[in-house]
């Protein structure tokens, strides 16, 4: 790779959601060259995700304080005239923090001075007997379907699972003129009040709640809480059989009366898990809290990690919701611009800590919210033997229960004897669970681990990385003298 | 808002061109922009690939480019159809459509 290749810049942001794009803002503000990379078409993250290319809202149709913020996001990234390259996925990261992107054009290399991770955080699901069935979704893809595609997951959706996300999907199904044939909560009702202090200033938030259950209930939608989903069969109508029972605190699946609920779709979700597949990749320090959403980097105020030069922000580096990310973007660009001495740090003193402390109020629902996602023991120990857990490699509980018995204490070693985590999802959406699974086995689930981070972050062809490489270009040394 | 009954697309947004595309070759109406993943879905489509070893039907479930499991072909690249857009005379293959034209 000859130095003409290689594109220079201060700051490299992965990952155009709210916490990225106000770091790159604020690191522009601050003098530093910026480049936002991210692989969707435009910015806004999973949270504020726009429309398609080519859509746009109809006259005089009510527009949610969601998608209000979302164009003023991006309207900030034109207005501010930043650098980004949308549609373009991170495949690799270099030691050296060098970033390979593969784009429509094909790929490209950039050399930062220091890289933002703010790459947000992808859907637990905790298996159960038949979630691999088609028409069964995640609650963020129900989200995704709702608010950026608009078409309604089904005519008749079950949602089930535990967190905001619950309330969000039910409500968008309704605003759609859909139905939700039923709520299936793991919380009780007394987990949603004791949220309600987190509530206090938040006057918008709380008239969300409010207005929410409102319609769930004007709807006449059947809530049930503590309850979960024990299986998913495929009826021979095209439709699904939701059957669902009472759990336990902890998620664990009780005795007693069974409901079986006929849908077309099932929404389901169990909280979030921030993306580290990069922090892993460069073998950054990560430490486990649940309350934060699992496995994060370790990071100070500023987002640095244990790797030089490597920043993270937002969900990925801590759940605590939309608008804390944004000032915690904001917070992490400066501590950025201290370190490449772009600025001093007497400088912003000041507006540091009157963002720490904005940081705080914001955090405080979205950490409410995380508390609620936290994964419950109980929902992985009542996973049945025969379901499938690893879905890209059809592993099953029973084959890691049978490794956990054979000796296997690491997830990487669990991943070696039995594929979990080999395919090509990169054990991103089995991870959590199948650590959770051998930790019963081992103690803690600190001491299992996480997958290693490997290269390509998502899976590439070779002929398009290798670009306009051919067999030719590969020198030949000439043969030693004999 | 009022819902089209025929999909499930949602009223109160200006979509992009209507488009068709094909899937496995037959002929799938939808609109420019939109995710092939959706489209299908939205169409009752939502069985894309099967299982590795026990072959049971797999389709659409994360819709955010993370779990794989909406794979297809699209010429010599094999994406994850919810990070696909829609576009006039796109040709989409299932994964088993494909691994079928070469035996």
């Amino acid at each position: 790779m000859n130095d003409s290749q290689r594109n220079i810049v201060d700051l490299l942001v992965i990952g155009a959601g709210p916490a990225g794009v106000a770091a790159a803002i604020a690191a522009q503000e601050c003098g530093l060259t910026v480049l936002l990379v991210d692989e969707n078409p435009q910015a806004g993250g999973q949270v504020y995700k726009a429309l398609p290319t080519g859509f746009t809202r109809s006259r005089g149709s009510s527009v949610s304080k969601e998608a209000r913020l979302g164009d003023q996001l991006r309207e900030s990234l034109i207005r501010t005239e930043i650098d980004c390259c949308f549609g373009h996925k991170v495949w690799n990261v270099g030691s050296s923090l060098r970033v390979d992107l593969l784009g429509p054009q094909g790929v490209s290399t950039w050399q930062p001075r220091a890289l933002l991770v703010a790459t947000g955080t992808t859907e637990r699901v905790v298996p159960f007997t038949g979630w691999t069935t088609p028409g069964v979704i995640g609650l963020a893809a129900a989200t995704l379907l709702l608010k950026s595609q608009n078409i309604l997951p089904g005519r008749r959706t079950v949602v089930a699972g535990a967190g905001p996300l619950l309330l969000a999907v039910a409500n968008a199904i309704l605003k759609a003129g859909g139905e939700v044939t039923a709520l299936v909560d793991l919380a009780s009702r007394g987990e949603w009040l004791r949220t309600l202090p987190s509530l206090v200033g938040r006057p918008v938030l709380m008239w969300d709640g409010l207005s929410w259950q409102a319609r769930l209930r004007w709807a006449g939608v059947p809530i049930y809480y503590r309850h979960g989903v024990r299986s998913v069969t495929q009826l021979g109508s095209g439709g699904l059989c939701v059957r669902v029972g009472q759990v336990d605190d902890r998620g664990m699946p009780l005795q007693g009366v069974e409901i079986d609920i006929e849908a077309d779709t099932l929404a389901v979700g169990h909280g979030l898990v921030p993306s580290t597949d990069i922090s892993r990749l460069l073998r950054a320090r990560h430490k486990y809290v649940p309350q934060q959403g699992g496995w994060i980097a370790e990071s100070d105020e500023g987002g640095r990690t244990s790797v030089p030069g490597l920043y993270v922000a937002g969900d990925g580096a801590s759940i605590a919701g939309a608008a804390a990310a944004g000032l915690q973007g904001k917070l992490v660009a400066l501590a950025c611009a201290v370190d490449l001495g772009f600025v001093k740090e007497d400088q912003i003193k000041r507006e540091k800590s009157e963002l720490q402390s904005q940081w705080h109020k914001s955090a405080r629902f979205g950490k409410a919210m995380a508390g609620l996602m936290a994964m419950r023991s109980g929902a992985v120990a009542g996973i049945e033997p025969d379901t499938i857990v690893c879905r890209c490699e059809d592993v099953t509980r029973a084959e890691i229960d049978a490794a956990a018995r054979e000796g296997a204490r690491d997830i990487n070693q669990l991943k070696a004897w039995t594929r979990c985590g080999m395919g090509p999802c990169q054990g991103r959406t089995c991870g959590d669970v199948a650590g959770s699974l051998l930790a019963q086995h081992v103690g803690a689930r600190q001491d299992v681990g996480y997958f290693t981070g490997r290269a390509p972050l998502r899976p590439i062809s070779l002929a398009e990385v290798a670009g306009e490489y051919t067999y030719a270009d590969i020198p030949i040394p000439k043969a030693a003298p004999l | 808002m009022i819902v089209d009954a025929n999909t499930l697309r949602v009223d109160g947004i200006d979509r992009g061109s209507p488009v068709s595309f094909t899937l496995n070759g037959r002929v799938v109406q939808a609109y420019a922009g939109e995710s092939v993943a959706a489209a299908l879905f939205s169409q009752g489509v939502r069985t894309l690939r099967h299982s590795p070893s026990t072959n049971l039907p797999r389709g659409m479930f994360c819709l955010m480019g993370s779990c794989q499991e909406c794979l297809v072909w699209v010429e010599s690249r094999k994406q994850p159809s919810c990070q696909l857009p829609v576009s006039q005379g796109l040709t989409v293959e299932t994964l088993d459509y494909r691994e079928a034209q070469h035996e």
